[in-house]
């Protein structure tokens, strides 16, 4: 994986102002142990669940998901048992799913952080878009040395890149 | 990523070529194959509306699961469609319908009444969502419409094995894509 680099400098062009509807409409970014350090939204019309419940939801979603995949994995012999705790990279993974009126991307960093991006159903491959995404918190949050690690991310130049970043994106 | 094609090709021993974009590729010598379809799907699902699993057939994934853990991740996948709703942006969700994972594609469809079908596949497999419904075609000929099969229990109809055996098979979906 390419995102092992530390010191990458940030490379994709800077985004480009779009004039169509912003087509994201949230993003979560937990770390290792499921505390939610982010939690953005764009466009969210529909709201079931309190903020706190609605982000334990979708960590146990992915956490079942990785589980599932890990073991569904048609390519590998040994998977182990269904539910077997897995480090990050571990096992087979998923990077996205579609419903029809969503699309999730998901990217786990070998640390162990999760970035999910919840778009529009029609948006293209988002996993380079998640790795810049993970370039900026690396670049922003990580070597901020305000920041201690396991709280929620108050860091204004991330949160202005990030948005910028996501308005920027629209669907292929 | 192609070892099943790999392992299918030395159980029928035919000329097997894997161009990604499947339907028909060319040979070493220049001479037009047909690329055997039936590799591209991993496993079928079929599981009823409280998520019990009613049929299941592995076309040769490495390391086959064993019957409980197929019905586990039945029940599984039957969980995790419902709670992909309840995450839903906007109103009107009906559930995952697609799954990337690193190695493999999931392709899901729900009928009316809730029963689910799902395949597994090579990532990037094309018409995947019109084999569905030909299955749920298929199903709804050769099982709901079978005098002796009862409701939401498994699945054991010989037309119905042989029907969807056809339909695996590579020309009906080459066919289908067009």
């Amino acid at each position: 994986m390419q995102f092992f680099g530390g010191t990458e400098i940030i490379s994709p062009s800077p985004p480009t102002p779009s004039t169509s509807v912003n087509k994201a409409n949230m993003m979560y970014i937990f770390n290792r142990s499921g505390v939610c350090l982010l939690y953005k939204e764009w466009n969210r019309p529909l709201k079931t669940l309190n903020a706190q419940q609605d982000h334990k939801l979708m960590f146990g979603l992915l956490f079942s998901l990785k589980s599932l995949t890990a073991k569904m994995d048609p390519v590998s012999v040994d998977k182990g048992n269904l539910g077997m705790p897995q480090l990050p990279g571990q096992g087979c993974s998923f990077h996205s799913f579609c419903t029809n009126t969503y699309k999730l991307s998901f990217m786990e960093s070998p640390s162990g952080i999760k970035i999910i991006l919840v778009t529009h159903p029609k948006m293209g491959d988002l996993r380079e878009s998640l790795r810049y995404i993970y370039n900026l918190y690396v670049e922003f949050v990580v070597k901020n040395p305000l920041y201690s690690p396991g709280t929620p991310i108050r860091c204004d130049l991330f949160n202005t890149s990030l948005d910028q970043y996501v308005k920027s994106l629209v669907v292929a | 990523m192609h070892q099943s094609l790999i392992i299918h090709c030395e159980r029928t021993s035919r000329k097997v070529y894997s161009p990604s974009d499947g339907g028909i590729g060319k040979g070493p010598g220049g001479e037009v194959l047909q690329f055997n379809r039936m590799a591209a799907i991993y496993s079928l699902f079929i599981i009823n509306k409280s998520g019990g699993l009613i049929f299941y057939k592995d076309y040769g994934s490495a390391g086959r699961m064993d019957t409980n853990d197929s019905l586990r991740v039945a029940s599984l996948w039957h969980s995790m469609h419902a709670i992909s709703q309840q995450l839903s942006p906007m109103a009107g969700c009906t559930g995952i319908e697609l799954l990337e994972a690193d190695t493999f594609d999931l392709h899901c469809f729900q009928s009316l009444t809730g029963t689910k079908f799902f395949v597994v596949c090579e990532p990037g497999s094309l018409h995947m969502g019109a084999l569905l419904k030909h299955i749920y075609e298929l199903y709804t000929d050769f099982v709901l419409k079978n005098p002796f099969y009862e409701m939401e229990m498994p699945i054991r109809c010989e037309l119905f094995d042989l029907n969807l055996a056809q339909a695996i098979q590579k020309d009906r979906v080459a066919l289908m894509g067009r």
